[in-house]
């Protein structure tokens, strides 16, 4: 093994803090380690899972101190294991800072494919494993619309069908939940954006004939209009 | 006096180079569609760091295992053949997760860019063998050199899918698409949200706004993934393949394996599906429920029956899995990319791929679901970080072209690359290491938590434990790999076909198809078309409609 920590001419710092304070943190003890055990160091001398359990615990209390909270996680069962150390990322969503959103539209996002009609139906709200647990169990009621925070395609695996429709805050449409509604013709808008967050049993209408999102607009070409998501029977938008 | 034997020579670290950067160019380009990868199920963005620093401790050796029974040619012609989880997919990620696993330990300060360069030999050496034979019908080597097309198969095995197909109406139509959508479904699940175990091929024109392409659902079953013990036992297969042909629709098959279709609901412009199986364990597709129409709509629906249960089977164990066995779990999913190789070299041992190596373990704290999610954007996505590939010329193609075709509005990109190239210089002091693990296998120790493989491993020949698994692999002597035939490609049979040798080569890849059974090697499209309808079938282009796609 040559010397790693040689200090290389083009840098460009990472993107968050965390990442900041990790390598900085795993920089200084590999550096004092090759000292201690020379140029024919191992690479468990460099780093042993003693440091790493180490650094990794002062990192997260030096992160704590400057961003004042604990760090997210995308996963419930991680959650659920360490809640001194993770709060789930999608609860620190922030809704659209937008102004100018159409009278009676409440949001908008991606379609993943022109379906033959809008869709209105009455909010369901799934984020945790448990509901969907639950949901899999009792079935989905019929004419609900599923607002989900998980672009994935294992999460809503068992119920997805079920929904009328959905709405999903995050993702793109190529994200595998994208993919999965394709195939089941089960008309979803991905990466949708809220000016508020919507709420079980208010009634939606949204906007699933709109022109599907343009694939190669990740590529640059032309970004299609996104669909909306309207509030009915008197709600507010 | 050098420090070690192995010396690399300018070819090798040229092809190296420009490897690493065609890695990660297809990298990039799959990237920029995605948002980093969450789940509330799975940990993914931790499973998905860790596993590539894994492959680098782990897959040169584990492929040196495999390269001593069979050559990475061998193994290239036999993937072709067959769809295995050494897949469209799976055979770019071997090579990207271990050059990724090396980037992010440099990163780390663990490594330097110069360390284990005859293990870097072997990989780029390996892959690049095995994807030119694995490749050889189209020449491309990944979907992004062909424009986002995976073309795989020769005409032989492609003339037996066109006739052997049946034509969809809406009852078979109905029952193809709901175990498609089932069957991606469920597998994104087998494989801890990731891709796989699924992967497609194509598309293959059919004359007029007609294609063709093969969608993969792997591992449905009991197989070598551990969790998958007891789950969807009464599913007769772990390998499907399905032929799609439709009419009026633009694809494009990515290196990740995903059809994208224009329009994008293209479930009633599906024309003509058929069903197969194939595995490690075969040197051909073998018809699934092909007896007749009737017998592939009930083959289908009870398929889809089958695989909605093993969901709710499956999601309940997952449910009750711990973080740490979920992390295993999805380390596992992704390092056992190549593991079919092994199946088909026979020398599949669980013991060799079910656990994490310490090396890994080590880092298992420090890449937290927020730090692991972090590395990602900074490797993957930005491009940044302090040991990143950065430079202050550099122009990333893919980032570039993305720039451009937006109108060249705004700052240029930042400047970088997420692949680390080797430096010219270890040509001059050549003073390097060679291996990451010297005595090779035995230098790798690792444990996991989860429930060690108990269950049998299924494929087309039964339900088979390890050993009778490598036994019959090792059996398996296929005239596909051997002279004359193994050297009859489309170019050869294009100017030769009424060679006997090519005459008998089709028939054998015929032996199992409904419609061409000892037809030969002569068959023009046209000989199809008559063949269907002599056998009360309409040819494919009678059911074209002219749509424009």
């Amino acid at each position: 093994m040559t010397n790693p920590m040689a200090n290389p001419k083009w840098t460009l710092p990472e993107s968050s803090t965390l990442s900041r304070l990790t390598r900085e943190a795993l920089f200084r003890t590999v550096s004092a380690n090759l000292e201690r055990h020379g140029a024919d160091a191992d690479t468990m001398d460099l780093l042993s899972a003693e440091d790493g359990s180490r650094i990794a615990e002062e990192v997260f209390a030096e992160f704590q101190m400057i961003e004042g909270r604990k760090l997210f996680a995308g996963c419930e069962v991680a959650l659920k294991e360490r809640p001194d150390l993770y709060v789930l990322r999608s609860e620190a969503e922030v809704l659209e800072e937008r102004t100018d959103w159409p009278e009676g539209v409440v949001g908008d996002g991606d379609n993943v494919f022109q379906a033959d009609a809008d869709i209105e139906g009455e909010v369901l709200v799934v984020r945790e494993v448990s509901e969907v647990d639950r949901l899999m169990r009792e079935g989905v009621p019929e004419g609900v619309i599923g607002v989900i925070d998980d672009a994935g395609g294992t999460m809503t695996a068992p119920i997805l069908e079920e929904f009328e429709g959905v709405i999903c805050l995050a993702g793109t449409v190529r994200s595998h939940l994208a993919i999965i509604s394709r195939e089941f013709g089960v008309p979803v808008l991905m990466g949708a954006r809220l000016k508020r967050p919507l709420k079980n049993g208010e009634r939606v209408r949204v906007g699933y004939t709109a022109t599907a999102q343009n694939v190669d607009a990740y590529f640059g070409d032309e970004v299609n209009p996104r669909a909306e998501v309207r509030v009915l029977d008197g709600e507010t938008a | 006096m050098f420090a070690s034997s192995f010396r690399l020579d300018e070819q090798q670290l040229g092809t190296i180079n420009t490897v690493l950067q065609k890695c990660d160019n297809v990298l990039v380009h799959n990237c920029l569609t995605r948002t980093a990868q969450e789940s509330k199920l799975f940990p993914i963005l931790p499973y998905l760091d860790l596993v590539m620093i894994d492959t680098y401790y782990r897959y040169p050796d584990l492929l040196r295992k495999v390269a001593e029974v069979m050559s990475p040619e061998d193994l290239g012609h036999r993937v072709r053949e067959v769809s295995t989880t050494f897949s469209r997919i799976t055979s770019w990620s071997t090579l990207n997760y271990y050059v990724n696993g090396r980037a992010l330990l440099i990163r780390n300060g663990l490594l330097a860019p110069e360390d284990n360069l005859e293990d870097l030999w072997f990989m780029v050496d390996f892959h690049q063998r095995l994807m030119r034979t694995y490749n050889r019908a189209s020449g491309n080597t990944s979907a992004l050199d062909a424009g986002d097309i995976a073309q795989v198969h020769e005409e032989r095995t492609l003339q037996v899918f066109e006739a052997d197909a049946y034509e969809a109406d809406d009852e078979l139509r109905g029952a193809a698409m709901r175990f498609a959508a089932a069957g991606t479904q469920y597998n994104f699940l087998v494989h801890c949200e990731s891709r796989s175990g699924l992967a497609a091929s194509g598309p293959y024109q059919l004359g007029g706004q007609l294609l063709l392409h093969t969608r993969d659902f792997l591992n449905m079953t009991e197989c070598g993934l551990p969790w998958m013990d007891g789950i969807g036992t009464d599913l007769p297969y772990a390998n499907l393949t399905m032929t799609v042909i439709t009419d009026g629709v633009q694809l494009e098959i990515t290196d990740w394996g995903t059809p994208y279709s224009v329009p994008e609901a293209y479930q009633d412009r599906v024309v003509g599906v058929g069903l197969y199986t194939s595995d490690a364990l075969t040197d051909r597709y073998l018809p699934v429920g092909m007896g007749s129409r009737a017998e592939l709509v009930e083959t289908f629906d009870t398929l889809t029956a089958q695989i909605h249960a093993a969901t709710r089977q499956l999601y309940s164990r997952f449910a009750q899995m711990d973080a740490t066995q979920m992390v295993e779990a999805g380390i596992s999913t992704y390092l056992r990319a190549p593991v079919d190789l092994a199946m088909i070299a026979g020398v599949y041992d669980a013991a060799d791929w079910d656990y994490v190596d310490d090396r890994t373990r080590r880092l298992w704290d420090l890449y937290n679901e927020e730090y692991a999610y972090d590395a990602y954007v900074d490797k993957f996505a930005a491009l940044a970080g302090l040991r990143g590939g950065q430079s202050e010329y550099y122009l990333h193609p893919i980032t570039y072209g993305v720039w451009r075709r937006s109108g060249g509005q705004g700052p240029l990109p930042a400047a970088g690359r997420s692949g680390e190239l080797v430096p010219a210089d270890v040509l001059r002091e050549h003073d390097y290491s060679l291996r990451v693990n010297p005595n090779g296998l035995s230098d790798s120790r690792g444990t996991w938590s989860l429930p060690a493989k108990a269950g049998k491993i299924t494929t087309a020949a039964g339900r088979l434990t390890q050993e009778e698994l490598n036994e019959r692999a090792r059996a398996l002597d296929t005239p596909l790999l051997k002279s004359p035939w193994r050297h009859i490609d489309e170019a050869a049979v294009k100017w030769r076909f009424d060679d006997p040798e090519a005459e008998a080569l089709y028939r054998y890849a015929q032996e199992h198809s409904r419609l061409l059974s000892g037809r030969g090697s002569s068959l023009k499209r046209a000989d199809i078309d008559a063949i269907r309808r002599e056998a009360g079938e309409r040819p494919w282009a009678d059911l074209s409609a002219g749509v424009a796609a």
